[in-house]
Parts: C-alpha cells; structure tokens; sequence
C-alpha cells in the first residue's frame, strides 16, 4: 500500500486532471452550437456589435485547442471572464453568490447529519420495531422524490396554505432574524433526502457494527448502552457512510441550484437561471466552472479524510 | 466469606421451541471457590463459550438461559439488564479469544482502557486514571506504555493487543475473570509468552479465573480445577492434577489419550471419532454413548447423573465402576 | 425456457421484498398510462376551457383545472408519455453507450483506453443537472437533444461498473481456462462477460429511472426542458408554479404525481437490486 502523501498527490492530481476535463466540456460544447455561434447562442440578442464583442470575449473566432488554453489560463488566474451585458467581472458577480449557497448547502448538510445519524442509530438499534419500519418507510419517501418537488410541496404547504412562513427569499435590507426565518424552508427541503439517505446508511452500517466483536468487549466491561452505540458503535458505522455523503455532494449542489430558484434566494443558483434566462453565457460558462472545481475539491477532500479519519486504512500493514 | 463465589445449577441454555429447539447447555452444576482457577475444556462445540456467555449475560438475543448462576449470593440469570451491566466491568470482566477484532480499531487503547477505568472508578481526577491505565500496560509488558496509549490497535501485533485485554481485565479487579482461550489465535511463541504472563499475574490478582481452552497442557500448568464439558454437559470435574492424570469418564479418558500419543501439546482435539452431537439431537441416554468405547447396553437409555467420586470429584457415567 | 423461468424468479422475489409489490404495482399502472393515455385520458389535454379555470376536483375533473381550464388528470396522464418515452430512450442510450465504452476500454489499453477514462472523468466532474442544464441551454431543447444530454450524463455511470466487472471476470479462473483452452475473445465476451456485466447494469438502470425522471422535470421546470405542445411533468410543474399566487392546486398535483412517480420506480429499483444480487445489502 502506497504512503498517505503518495496518495494524496495522486489524487490531487487526478482532481487537476478533471477540472482540465470538465474546460474540455465546456469548449466542446460550445463548439458543437451549429452554425455561427453568435447568432445561434445569443439569439434575438445579436445585434452585431454585441455579437462582435461576444465572439471576442469568448475567444470563439478561434481554433478549440486555443480556446482552452486561453479559458484554462484565465481559469488558472483566477480571471472568470466578463460579463458581456454588463461588462462586470464574473469573479464578482460569483464572489457575491457564493456565500447564500454555501450557508444553505452547510445548514442542509448539518440538518440532515444532526436527524439522519441519530435516527440510523435508533433504528439500527430497534431493529424491526415500529418505529424502526416507519422510519425506513419516511427514508425511502425522502430519498426518491426530487429536493426541488419537497421544496415545492413545503412552500405552498407552510407558507401558503398554512402561512407560517414568509414566502419568498431574501431581501437585500433583511435583519439576521428575517435572513434565518427564511432559510428554514429551503434549509429543510434540501435536507430532507439527505435525512432520509443518511438514516439509511447508518443504519446498515450500525447493525454490521453492533456485531463486531470490539462491541461485545465494550459491553463485556460493563460501558453504557448509549457510550458503545453513540461513541463506540458509530464512529466505526459512520466511516463508510462518509465517502457516500461527499460523493453525494453534487446532488446537494445540484439540489441548491433548484432550491434557491423555487425560494427566490440570491446564489449561484439564481446566477445561472438568468444567465440561461438572458443566454448570457459569459456568465454561464465561469459560473458552471466554479460549481465543477467545488464539486471536484468536494470529492478529493472527501476522499482524502475519508483516509484520514480511518486508522484502519492509514496503519493498514497489507 | 463461607461457600463459593460461583455457583451455577442446572444451567440450561436453549434456542426456539418445539422440534427444531436447540439445547446448548444441557443442565450444567458448577461451583468456584475465591482465589481458584477452574479449567474448562472440550471440543469445539462442546459449549465452553456459550457457558461462559451466559455468565457473562452476553448471549445473543434470542437465547434462553434457565437455571441459577449465584455469583458472591446474587443469582445473576435474575438481574436486570441494567444491574447486569453494572456488574460487567466491576466484579465480572472477560478476555476474549481473537485479539485482532475485540479492540475497536478506530480508538486509540488509551481511549478504550480509559473508558474502562472510569467506568470502574467512577470520579477518579483524569491524571490519575492515564496513571492507571499506563500503570496497567506496563504491567502486562508493553514496553514503553505511555506512548503506547496513543496507537490504534492496528499498529500492534497481536500478542500486544491480546497484553491491552488483559490489561483491561486488570484495572477492573474483577472478583470473577474470564478468559475464553486467550491463546488460540496466537503464535507458539507469543502463546507461551501470554501464558507467563498470566501466571505471574496470578500472584497479585486476588479474584477467581476461569480460562477456556484447547490445550490440557496449558490447564495443567495455569489451573487448580477442571471442568469438561461434552454436549452441553458437563461430564467430570475435579482437581487439575487428578483429573487429566487419572481421568475417569471415558470422555476426558479419549481427550487425555489425543493428547499423551507424542502429539504436540498443543494440537486441537479432534482424535475421538465420530463427532460432537448436534444441539438438536436429544438422545435417551449418555450423551456420549454413541462415540464412547465402553459403552453398553444401559448408556442408550439412562442419562448418567453427575456423581461424587471421592472427596472432590465428579463425574457423570453409568460405568465408572465397571472401566478398567 | 430457462431465461423465462429465471425472469420469473427473479419477479417472485421483487415482489416479496418489501415495498417491491408496491412499487412493482405502481410501475406498472404507469407504464400503462403511458401506453393507453389516449384511451383512458377524460378529456383532451389541450381542450381550454377559460371559464372554467382553476376548478377545483369535481365529478367532471377528478384533479380540477389550471389556468386556462384545461383538465389536469388528462394533461398528467399525457405527461406519462413524455416522462417515459424520455426516461427509457435516455437508459436505453446510456446503458449500451456506457456498457461499449466500458468494456472497450477495458479490453484495449494506451490512448484509447485513457481517452475513455478521461471522458468519463470530464463528464462526471458535473453534478448531471448542471451539466444537463447548460448543454440543453447551449445546443437547444428538442426531444431528441434532450435524450442525448441526459444521457450523456449518466453514461459514465454504466460504462465504470461495465469496465470494473469485465476485468474481474477476466481474471476469473473459468475464463482464463477457456483462454487457455484457445476459445476466441468474443465468444469469451459473449457466453461469460456479457452475462456478468449485464445485471449490475439493470439494476443501475432501474435505479436511474426517477434520477432522469427528476432531470427532466427539472430542465422542464426551469423552462429549460421541451416546448409544447409537449408537455412534460416538469412542464406541468412550472405552469402551475407560474399561477401559485392564484391556486395551489395545479403545482400540488404535479408534485404528487412527480412524487408518486419517483417513488414507485425508486421502490421497483431497491426491490429488483435485492432480486437479483441479494447480497448489495449495502449501498445507498
């Protein structure tokens, strides 16, 4: 077995390989639009002048090969472009988005870890009761309908048939109080197939782990029911699910997108409908770039503590 | 304190019900003096593990457990779980047969040796019980303990890991140890090693132990008494000495002989043709009748009674009498 | 005869599983939906009726009406077409492009095979629905393109698990026997490899089914996904997301049919995975 350096260098690199792989797309995309990109891409937009300066901005009067480069130099300095309608530079436009998403992605991920662990466990550990059943019956329902139908569903259930609350999402001059009330709704909807998912996991998980014999020597010294399945029981039962949840990252991001158009919240989300909405793709492009990268850098983290967090792989003398 | 630490009658252990019900133990008399150390051997099967699991009270769910298990005049198939528990890890404690899994492999041994001792010693100051739980390894052999604290079980062989077991057997001072064959897993070598090692801990160690195994030599060298168990029942006890030297049930006979037949002390038993009855099976008579050598006519209808045979033996056949 | 009597089998088990039943049922109330939606569908789909907006359930319109008095059970039942003529071209597409590349690149090495791999890597680096999302707004929304880009998306997932399971049975002893013995590489591929690669696959099929369905809607919803007259689910979703202010109705029954639907083909999925491998326990 290599090093854990050795490892984690040959998955760097690989990351860095995919995100070359993912400009690759966005070029090649771009280059498969039929007929004159211009036209076709901005539509009734196209007056010639701004179709002049498109085709400038996005380098499409030249070859792809030099395409890419041009796109992976700018990338790799940080430059996102500009935005041809407004002449902002994306980097801003991101940079002001970025913070919404990540906090609800955050709250959702903790939502979903702070139900979804300890319900895997109570149900591992009730195995077959009632409840154990009901909650499999809650998780399955969770997992499989889409993030963006719950959202749906809780908007007109809580805030317009029930009118508990606000309707839509967040305005510019919001006191923190108002900012959190209306994080609920999108926070849970996003969450929700993450609950489900999670309990599911740990809950396989625990019930191979309460079987191992490290747990009959815990109980055989006489510790707590709680300190061997919360402490004892579910470091070992949450490891594996780990890799699950940081693989799964990309449908949570995919999942925000939606959930910040349906709340009406600022994010990367609400950047690349209008971006789509107005076929900006200046903006579209670097803003797809930076979902990819934290989607990429998503993974290798989760692989890389995934390592981390294991001694059994790290001190493996196979 | 008068009469024994443990005393167990007519332990039964049983699984389901009706035809396919599996008797595991099969009505098991049992006493431990304090300061003893009781032998149990037997062929795999023969329900060693499964006695010293209900003693434990950790048999799987499932299992039924009927009869008395007296420990220091508390009968512990009555207790709750909750008392149960609170007698694991303080007057009861076990070291397991496979070193490589009984430590969870994601706590470093210090964590798990110091959940231990506070559990044991509930309110000890943090300082004192790493003290004691360095204390502990340092006892057992672990050269240089205190940095040994800070690995995870992976990174120690197993004779080590099996050292951390038996370190955490002894912060406990538990009045009743048990060890199911602490050895098996291991090397020769590092068996031999752990063996020493128990026996120089003997001298300090005031409670009572009862140690599992294969292998007659190591019972002979550890043990006071000994106590095999056929089927689900047990077939002779007495005096280690007396009873591996003199054997009189025709069964510890057959085990004593796989052994005395320039065979390595150590090999397993399995010398004795025919194989050990299922836990399904129910027969009229001797349990061992179908593999014994002198059995007659009688043994397939008349289960023997466990009998006192001088002052401090017991064995169960119809026979003894007639052997030669 | 054997193939049927396995087929069989491996339905018995589906619908002994928990839930199987269930969502074997449901799946295939849909499919039939989608086949006989002429036949079972109240009214005409399209058939306004302005004066009658926004009714509520009745005996005339079991699910009421949206905004332009159009009867919502027929539009969702026609929506059932779409959802699947989408959801399986875009399995079938991704199943055999995945399982080719996979077991390509499994039996060739250098360029051809790091091609491959690259590709796979390049495209998973997308979470599907952005990847989705900007290829249909890039190259354009028929129903045709949107097939290819879904499926697109997904054709990594079949072609790893294809590659995984041709080299593990390649090293398996009975095919490097046959080797030895001089049998010709397809007929390996064919009488031993194919078999093995085409199950996990299946089930990764049946488990992808509401993850497409999910896709399209959301493309749908987003305006992103096919014009009308097609009218999908997704489509059926923004409609009524677009008159939230002015009833619920509409945006609740495509939720709950989006829902039901998801559910049923995610139940069969589980069901089926525990029919034929029941050792996946695991996995999420």
């Amino acid at each position: 077995m290599q090093s854990y350096p050795a490892y984690v260098i040959n998955r760097i690199l690989t990351a860095v390989l995919s995100v070359f792989g993912a400009m690759l797309v966005i070029v090649i995309l771009i280059s498969l639009v039929p007929g004159d990109p211009a036209t076709v891409l901005l539509g009734p937009l196209a007056t010639p002048e701004y179709a002049q300066h498109f085709i400038a901005e996005m380098g499409l009067d030249q070859p792809v090969h030099v395409r890419l480069w041009r796109l992976a130099a700018g990338f790799a300095q940080g430059r996102l472009g500009t935005d041809v309608i407004s002449g902002q530079s994306v980097n801003t436009i991101v940079a002001a988005a970025l913070p919404h998403t990540f906090a609800l992605a955050f709250a959702a991920m903790a939502l979903a870890c702070l139900v979804g662990i300890p319900a895997g466990v109570w149900s591992a550990v009730r195995k077959g009761s009632a409840g154990d059943t009901a909650i499999a019956m809650v998780s399955v329902v969770f997992v499989s309908v889409p993030s963006f139908i719950l959202g749906i569903v809780l908007l007109v259930v809580f805030s317009i048939w029930l009118d508990w609350l606000p309707v839509l999402g967040l305005s510019p001059s919001a006191s923190l109080r108002d900012a959190a009330i209306r994080m609920i709704l999108p926070t849970v909807a996003l969450a929700l197939g993450w609950i489900g998912l999670i309990a599911r996991l740990v809950r396989t998980s625990m019930l191979e782990t309460l079987g191992q014999n490290y747990i009959r020597t815990a109980r055989a010294y006489g510790l707590r029911e709680g300190l061997v399945h919360y402490r004892y029981a579910l470091k070992n039962a949450v490891i594996p699910t780990l890799a699950i949840i940081g693989m799964g990252f990309g449908r949570l991001l995919g999942g925000a997108v939606l959930i910040e158009i349906i709340f009406a919240r600022q994010g990367l989300g609400s950047i690349l409908y209008d971006a789509l909405q107005a076929r900006n793709f200046s903006v579209l492009q670097g803003t797809v770039f930076v979902v990819v990268v934290i989607f990429i850098a998503v993974n290798l983290l989760t692989e890389l503590s995934y390592a981390l967090f294991d001694p059994r792989i790290k001190f493996s003398r196979r | 304190m008068a009469g024994p630490l443990l005393e167990i009658s007519d332990l039964r252990l049983s699984a389901g019900s009706g035809k396919g019900a599996a008797a595991i133990l099969r009505g098991i008399d049992l006493a431990l003096a304090r300061g003893r150390i009781l032998g149990i051997v037997g062929e795999s099967g023969s329900g060693k593990s499964s006695l010293v699991n209900t003693i434990m009270g950790l048999t799987p769910p499932g299992l039924r457990a009927e009869g008395r298990i007296v420990l220091a005049g508390e009968d512990l198939l009555g207790l709750s779980p909750v008392r149960m528990r609170a007698l694991r890890g303080h007057r009861l404690a076990m070291i397991f047969q496979d070193p490589m899994t009984a430590l969870n492999p994601v706590f470093r041994i210090g964590t798990q040796l110091v959940d231990v001792i506070r559990n044991r010693h509930p309110g000890t100051v943090p300082a004192a019980v790493e003290a004691m739980a360095v204390e502990a390894l340092g006892r057992v052999g672990l050269p240089d303990p205190g940095r040994r604290m800070r690995d995870y079980p992976g990174q120690l062989s197993g004779g080590m890991r099996q050292r951390v077991m038996i370190a955490m057997a002894l912060v406990c001072r538990p009045e009743l140890l048990i060890a199911d064959e602490p050895t098996t897993a291991l090397d020769a070598t590092i068996e031999a090693q752990i063996i020493d090692l128990l026996r120089r801990l003997r001298h300090d160690f005031q409670g009572s132990i009862i140690f599992i195994s294969h292998n007659l030599g190591t019972v002979m060298q550890l043990c006071d008494e000994v106590a095999v168990l056929y089927g689900g029942h047990l077939v002779e006890s007495g005096p280690v000495r007396a009873v591996l030297r003199r054997p009189l049930h025709p069964y510890t006979r057959a085990l004593v002989g796989c052994e005395i037949d320039d065979r390595p002390v150590d090999a397993p038993l399995a010398f004795i043709p025919g194989k050990v009855p299922e836990t399904t099976e129910r027969p009229g008579g001797c349990i061992f009748a179908d593999r014994c050598a002198y059995a007659a006519a009688p043994c397939r209808t008349t289960a023997p009674r466990l009998a006192a045979q001088g002052d401090d033996r017991r064995a169960a056949c119809l026979r003894l009498g007639e052997l030669p | 005869m054997h193939a049927a009597a396995a087929l069989a089998a491996t339905l018995g088990r589906v619908v002994r599983h928990p839930g199987g039943a269930f969502g074997a049922g449901l799946v295939l109330l849909i499919l039939l939906t989608a086949i006989l939606a002429p036949g079972i569908a109240p009214h005409d789909p399209n058939r306004l009726d302005v004066v009658s907006a926004f009714a509520p359930p009745s005996g005339g319109h079991w699910l009421g009406t949206d905004q332009l008095g159009r009867d919502l059970l027929s539009r969702h039942i026609f929506g059932t077409r779409i959802a699947m003529a989408v959801a399986l071209s875009v399995i079938a597409i991704a199943l055999a492009a995945g399982m080719l590349l996979g077991v390509l690149s499994a039996y060739t090495s250098g360029p051809v095979e790091r091609a491959i791999l690259v590709a796979f890597d390049s495209i998973s680096s997308f979470p599907s629905v952005i990847l989705a999302m900007a290829a249909v707004a890039v190259l354009g929304s028929s129903m045709p393109m949107l097939i290819v880009v879904i499926a697109t998306s997904l054709i990594p997932h079949y072609g790893r698990v294809a590659r995984a399971q041709v080299l593990s049975a390649r090293n398996e002893p009975y095919v490097e026997a046959e080797q030895v013995l001089g049998a010709s590489g397809v007929r390996i591929l064919l009488a031993h490899i194919v078999p093995n690669i085409i199950a996990p696959l299946i089930v990764i099929a049946s488990l992808d089914i509401p993850v497409v369905i999910a896709i399209e809607a959301s493309l749908s919803f987003l305006g992103l996904g096919l014009r009308p007259p097609l009218t999908s689910w997704g489509g059926l979703l923004q409609d009524g997301y677009q008159n939230l202010a002015r009833s619920a109705l509409p945006v609740m029954v495509s939720s709950g049919v989006l829902a039901v639907a998801t559910l049923a083909f995610t139940m069969f999925g589980e069901a089926l995975r525990h029919a034929i491998d029941p050792r996946s326990g695991r996995r999420a």
